[in-house]
C-alpha cells in the first residue's frame, strides 16, 4: 500500500514539476551531444541548434533534447529557441567566429552563463580578459591550450593550480604533486621555505587526506594542497623549479598545431627536442618559426627513422599528428622501441577508450578534455563551494566571538584540533593567510577548512567565550 | 529484441488502461447501475495481468526503435482486448470478435460500432466507449509519456504514436511536450462540454459528444447520432470543434501563447482550411441544386458532412447516403485526406498531400527544364529528401493496404461501394462510410473474419501503418 501511495506521489511530482532550467548548446557535433546527455541528466532542458538536419534528427533520438535546425548567429533562430528563459549558452560549432558571435549575442539576450569554444590558439594569446569582461564569455575553451596544458603536466607533474578559489577568487588553492626530485621531499612541514601569505593546508597520501603540522615530513608521491592569494602561483613555481636541471629528451611526431605549442612552451634549456613531420612544406614553415628544435622530414610511422633518431633514447614521444590511426600506430612503435613515455592524441572520441587496447601510455583526446571542461565549469556553480576536494574537506565560516578577540589572542592559543585549519581571515576588507603568531580583531571572520562533519566548530575552537 | 522491456512496458500499460476503467465505474455507480460489477472485474483482472507482466520482466534497459515500435503495436493491441472485456462482461456482446471491435473502433477513434441500438446500453458503458476515444485521441503512450517518470525520454514511444511525417517538439523535453498536448487536448475537451452544456445539453451527453468530437472518434449516446438534437447551435458546435480537433496541435499551441501569426503563417493550416471551405461550396451548390429547398439547410448540412469526414469524426447529421453521387464523391475524397499532422483525425493527413501534391509538379516541371535543381518546399521549410520519400512510402503502402483489404471484403460478397467506403472508413478512423455501413447503419452485418480485417486496419491507420508493418516484417525479429 504504502509503495502505491510513494508511486502516486512521484508520479504527481513528475506532473506538477517543470524544470525552467534552460540551456542552449550551439553545435550538434560529438560535443555537443555529450553536453546534452550530461545537462539532461542533472534535470535541464536542452535546445540543440545546428545547421544540418541530419545530425540533429540523430541528436533528437538519442538524446531527450530539442532540435532546431538553424544558425547560432541567426537571432530569430536563438529567439525560437527561447533564449529570453535561457541560463546557459555554449557555442560547440566547429566555427570559431559563430561560436563567439552567438557568445556575443546570448550575453546581449541576457544569458547568464555563457560558454564557447575557439579552436584558433592565437584568438586568445593573452587576451582572455577581452573575452571574459567585454563579450561576457564566463569560459572558452581551447582545444589545443587544454591538450598542451594537460601534455605539460604529464610530462612535468609539478602543480596544478587554481583547482580551488575562494571569496571571489581571491585567494586560490593548488595542488602539488610531490616527486622525487622536488624540492620539497624529505622536508619537515616547517621546514619547507614557503613564500609568505601561503599555507600548506593539506596532504594526500595514499588516497587519505589529512592536515598536516609542523613536525609532519614530506615524501615523495604525497600531494600537497597549498592555499595561497591570487598570484602566489609564480612564487611557488620558482620555488619548484629551482632543481630541476636534467634535460628531457621529447619527440614530437607530426607538425600539427599542438605540437607546434608544446614545442614553443618547451625552450631548449628545458628540453632536447626533435619534430618529425611528413609534408617537406609544413617542414620548411616550422623550420622558420621554431628555433632549438630539430625538424625531421618523415613519416612518424617509419621505424627506421624512428631507431636512427635513437627514439630508445627518448623520455617522452608525443605523437600529435592529423590521422587518429597514425597517431596510435606511431605511439604503439615508439613505445616498443623503448620511449619511456608515450602520448598519443586522438581526435575521434571512440578512440579515446583504446588506452586499454593500446599499449601507449596515455592516449589523450581533446574532444574529452574539452567536454571535461566544460562539465567542471558546470559543476563549479552546482556544488557549492563548502565542500572541496572531492567532498573530503568541507568549508566552515565561522565568526570570532567579540570577548575573545578583545583579550588580543593569538591563532596558537586555540584549543588545538587536529582535523581543522585556520585558512583564511577576513578582516573587513583584508584577506589574510594566517600563521601562528597572527593576533585576533574584533569583527574577524574565518574560513576553516575541517575534515571532519562536525556542525559546532565555534564551541570546539573557542571553548566557552 | 528483447522481449522482457517490451513485456515490462506493456505490463506499464496495462496497468494504466485498468485504472482508467475507475471512471466508468465512478459513472456507473453514480447511476447505480449493474454493471458496476463489470467494471470492478474487468478492472482487477486488467491491472493484474499488467503487475505480473511487469513482476516477471524486470529490465532496466533503454527502449530503442524496435521495441518502440513492438511496444506501440502490441500495446495497442492489448489495450484493445482488454479494454473489450467490460463490454463481454456486461452483455452487450454475445461474441468476442464483436465486443473487440467495438474496443478497437474505440481507442483508435474511428468510431465504428456494432451496436445497433445505443438507448438500450447502460451509461457506464456508453461512457466507456466514449472514454476509450477520448484515451486514444491523443495517444495512451503520449500520456504515459507525461505521467510515468520512467518513460520521460522515449522518442522512440512517442514517434511510433503521433501521427505525421514529422515531430516538432513544443518543449525541450519529450516528457513536457507530452504534457503540454494533454494539456491543451483537455482544454479544448473541457471547453466544449461547457459549450454544449450551456446550450442545453445533458451533462452525460455533453461529455460524451465533446469526448467523441476532440479526439475525433464519433462514437454518440444516442442512435440517431447528433441528428438527435436537430439544434443549429450544436450543430455550429459540433463543426466548430471538428475543425479545431483535425488542426494541428502545435498551432493551438502557439495560438494559445499569443502567437495568431503562426496560424496564417502555416502552409498546412491555410491548405486544411482551403479543402474543407472548397468541400463545403461545392457539397453545398450540388446540394441546394438537387436535395434541399434552403441554401441555409444545405449549408449546415454540408458544413456539418464535411468536417465530419475530414477531421474524420464520423459523426451524421443527416443520411448523406442518399446525396447525388458528386456529394458522395466528394466525402469518400475526404476520407482519405483526413485531418493535419499532429492532430487526433486520421486518415493520410493533409500536409502529406500537400507534399505530394508538389512533389508532382515539381516532376512535371523538371520535363520542362530537365537541368533544374529544385527542392522540395513547405512554406519556407525545405523537406529533406528522406522526409519527401517517407512520405511517398507512406502514401504507396496506404493505397496497398486500402486495396488489399477492399477487394478481400469483396470476397466476402459485399457490393464494391460499401467495401471500399468500409475500408476507407476504417484505415481513416472515421467510422460510417457509404452503402451497406452508410451513417445511420452498423458494421453489424458484416461477416466476423471481415470485422477482425477492418479492426486490424482501424489499427494501421491510428499508428500510420509503419509502425504496424514494421512489426510484421520477418528482418525486424532477426537478433
Amino acid at each position: 500500500m504504502s509503495s502505491m501511495v510513494s508511486k502516486f506521489k512521484k508520479i504527481k511530482d513528475n506532473l506538477t514539476s517543470s524544470p525552467a532550467y534552460q540551456a542552449i548548446i550551439y553545435g550538434g557535433n560529438q560535443i555537443g551531444l555529450q553536453l546534452a546527455d550530461q545537462l539532461t541528466k542533472l534535470g535541464r532542458d536542452v535546445v540543440i541548434i545546428d545547421e544540418d538536419d541530419r545530425v540533429l534528427r540523430q541528436a533528437q533520438e538519442k538524446v531527450d533534447v530539442m532540435a532546431l535546425a538553424g544558425s547560432g548567429v541567426d537571432i530569430a533562430t536563438l529567439k525560437q529557441a527561447g533564449i529570453s528563459k535561457t541560463k546557459l549558452m555554449i557555442a560547440v560549432s566547429n566555427n570559431d567566429e559563430k561560436n563567439i558571435l552567438t557568445s556575443i549575442y546570448a550575453n546581449k539576450l541576457g544569458v547568464d552563463e555563457i560558454v564557447a569554444k575557439i579552436n584558433d590558439y592565437h584568438a586568445l594569446n593573452k587576451s582572455n580578459s577581452v573575452f571574459s569582461e567585454n563579450l561576457g564569455i564566463d569560459l572558452i575553451v581551447n582545444p589545443c591550450q587544454i591538450v598542451v596544458e594537460q601534455i605539460k603536466d604529464l610530462i612535468r607533474p609539478t602543480m596544478k593550480t587554481e583547482i580551488e578559489s575562494f571569496v571571489d577568487g581571491r585567494v586560490q588553492l593548488s595542488e602539488v604533486m610531490i616527486s622525487h626530485r622536488s624540492p620539497f621531499a624529505f622536508n619537515h612541514i616547517a621546514q619547507i621555505d614557503l613564500p609568505p601569505q601561503t599555507l600548506i593546508i593539506s596532504l594526500l597520501r595514499r588516497n587519505r587526506l589529512f592536515i598536516p603540522h609542523g613536525e609532519h615530513k614530506i615524501y615523495p608521491g604525497d600531494t600537497v594542497y597549498i592555499l595561497g592569494k591570487k598570484g602566489f602561483r609564480a612564487k611557488l613555481g620558482q620555488l619548484l623549479s629551482k632543481s630541476q636541471n636534467n634535460k628531457e629528451k621529447i619527440v614530437l611526431a607530426g607538425g600539427s598545431n599542438i605540437n607546434y605549442q608544446l614545442a614553443k612552451v618547451f625552450k631548449r634549456n628545458q628540453a632536447i627536442l626533435s619534430l618529425i613531420e611528413e609534408d617537406e612544406a609544413r617542414c620548411e614553415e616550422l623550420v622558420e618559426d621554431l628555433s632549438d628544435i630539430l625538424i625531421l622530414h618523415g613519416k612518424p610511422t617509419n621505424i627506421d627513422l624512428l631507431k636512427e633518431e635513437g627514439i630508445d633514447q627518448a623520455d617522452i614521444f608525443v605523437a600529435a599528428g592529423d590521422k587518429d590511426e597514425a597517431n596510435l600506430l606511431s605511439g604503439l612503435a615508439a613505445k616498443k622501441l623503448g620511449s619511456k613515455k608515450v602520448i598519443a592524441i586522438v581526435n575521434s572520441l571512440e578512440y579515446s577508450y583504446f588506452s586499454e587496447i593500446v599499449n601507449v601510455d596515455t592516449i589523450l583526446s581533446p574532444q574529452v578534455l574539452v567536454l571535461e571542461r566544460i562539465l567542471d565549469f558546470l559543476h563549479q556553480g552546482q556544488v557549492e563551494s563548502e565542500s572541496i576536494l572531492n567532498g573530503q574537506m568541507r568549508l566552515v565560516r565561522v565568526d570570532v566571538p567579540k570577548k575573545f578577540a578583545r583579550k588580543g589572542m593569538e591563532i596558537k592559543d586555540l584549543n588545538n584540533s587536529s582535523d581543522l585549519i585556520i585558512g583564511i581571515v577576513i578582516r573587513g576588507k583584508e584577506l589574510i593567510i594566517p600563521d601562528g603568531d597572527l593576533e585576533f580583531k574584533e569583527d574577524d571572520q574565518l574560513l576553516i577548512f575541517t575534515l571532519s562533519a562536525k556542525s559546532d566548530l565555534q564551541r570546539d575552537l573557542f571553548g566557552n567565550y | 529484441m528483447r522481449l522482457k522491456i517490451v513485456f515490462n512496458m506493456l505490463g506499464k500499460l496495462l496497468i494504466f488502461v485498468g485504472l482508467s476503467m475507475f471512471l466508468p465505474l465512478l459513472v456507473a455507480l453514480y447511476y447505480r447501475e449493474m454493471d458496476a460489477v463489470s467494471f470492478l472485474v474487468s478492472m482487477g483482472l486488467t491491472v493484474s495481468i499488467g503487475k505480473i507482466m511487469q513482476r516477471f520482466s524486470f529490465s532496466q534497459q533503454e527502449i530503442r526503435h524496435r521495441e518502440g515500435f513492438a511496444i506501440v503495436t502490441l500495446g495497442w493491441i492489448l489495450i484493445s482486448i482488454f479494454g473489450s472485456i467490460p463490454f463481454m462482461l456486461s452483455g452487450v456482446f454475445d461474441n468476442f470478435i464483436d465486443a473487440f471491435f467495438e474496443s478497437v473502433s474505440g481507442f483508435t477513434t474511428t468510431g465504428a460500432t456494432v451496436i445497433m441500438s445505443l438507448e438500450s446500453l447502460s451509461h457506464s458503458i456508453l461512457f466507456w466507449r466514449s472514454l476509450s476515444h477520448w484515451l486514444g485521441g491523443m495517444g495512451i503512450i503520449v500520456m504515459s509519456i507525461a505521467i510515468l517518470p520512467e518513460l520521460a525520454g522515449s522518442m522512440q514511444l512517442f514517434k511510433a504514436e503521433v501521427p505525421g511525417p514529422v515531430h516538432d517538439r513544443l518543449r525541450p523535453r519529450i516528457k513536457e511536450t507530452a504534457k503540454t498536448l494533454w494539456v491543451i487536448y483537455l482544454l479544448l475537451t473541457v471547453s466544449q462540454i461547457i459549450l454544449l452544456f450551456v446550450n442545453d445539453v445533458p451533462l452525460f451527453e455533453a461529455v460524451i459528444h465533446s469526448f467523441g468530437t476532440v479526439s475525433t472518434g464519433g462514437f454518440s449516446s444516442r442512435t440517431l447520432s447528433v441528428r438527435a438534437y436537430d439544434s443549429l447551435i450544436i450543430d455550429g458546435i459540433m463543426v466548430f470543434f471538428m475543425f479545431l480537433a483535425g488542426t494541428n496541435f502545435t498551432l493551438h499551441y502557439q495560438v494559445l501563447r499569443g502567437n495568431i501569426k503562426a496560424l496564417f503563417n502555416n502552409k498546412e493550416f491555410r491548405f486544411y482550411v482551403f479543402l474543407v471551405t472548397t468541400a463545403i461550396i461545392l457539397i453545398t451548390i450540388n446540394l441546394r441544386l438537387q436535395v434541399y429547398k434552403t441554401i441555409v439547410e444545405s449549408i449546415r448540412y454540408a458544413a456539418f458532412q464535411t468536417l465530419s469526414i475530414i477531421s474524420t469524426a464520423g459523426f451524421a447529421t443527416v443520411n448523406y447516403d442518399i446525396w447525388p453521387p458528386f456529394s458522395r464523391g466528394i466525402l469518400l475524397v475526404l476520407m482519405f485526406i483526413g485531418g493535419s499532422a499532429g492532430s487526433t483525425a486520421g486518415g493520410i493527413k493533409v500536409i502529406r498531400i500537400y507534399a505530394l501534391m508538389k512533389k508532382g509538379f515539381q516532376e512535371l516541371y523538371k520535363l520542362i527544364h530537365p537541368r533544374a535543381v529544385t527542392s522540395l518546399k513547405i512554406g519556407n521549410r525545405a523537406v529533406s529528401e528522406e522526409v519527401s520519400t517517407s512520405i511517398l512510402g507512406f502514401f504507396f503502402l496506404y493505397i496497398i493496404v486500402f486495396v488489399v483489404a477492399a477487394i478481400t471484403l469483396t470476397s466476402f460478397g459485399i457490393d464494391i461501394v460499401s467495401s471500399i467506403s468500409a475500408v476507407a472508413a476504417t484505415l481513416g478512423n472515421i467510422g460510417p462510410g457509404l452503402g451497406l455501413i452508410g451513417p445511420l447503419k452498423t458494421y453489424v452485418p458484416l461477416p466476423i473474419t471481415g470485422k477482425l480485417l477492418l479492426s486490424f486496419c482501424m489499427l494501421l491507420g491510428r499508428l500510420e501503418i509503419y509502425t504496424v508493418l514494421v512489426f510484421m516484417l520477418s528482418g525486424f525479429w532477426r537478433k
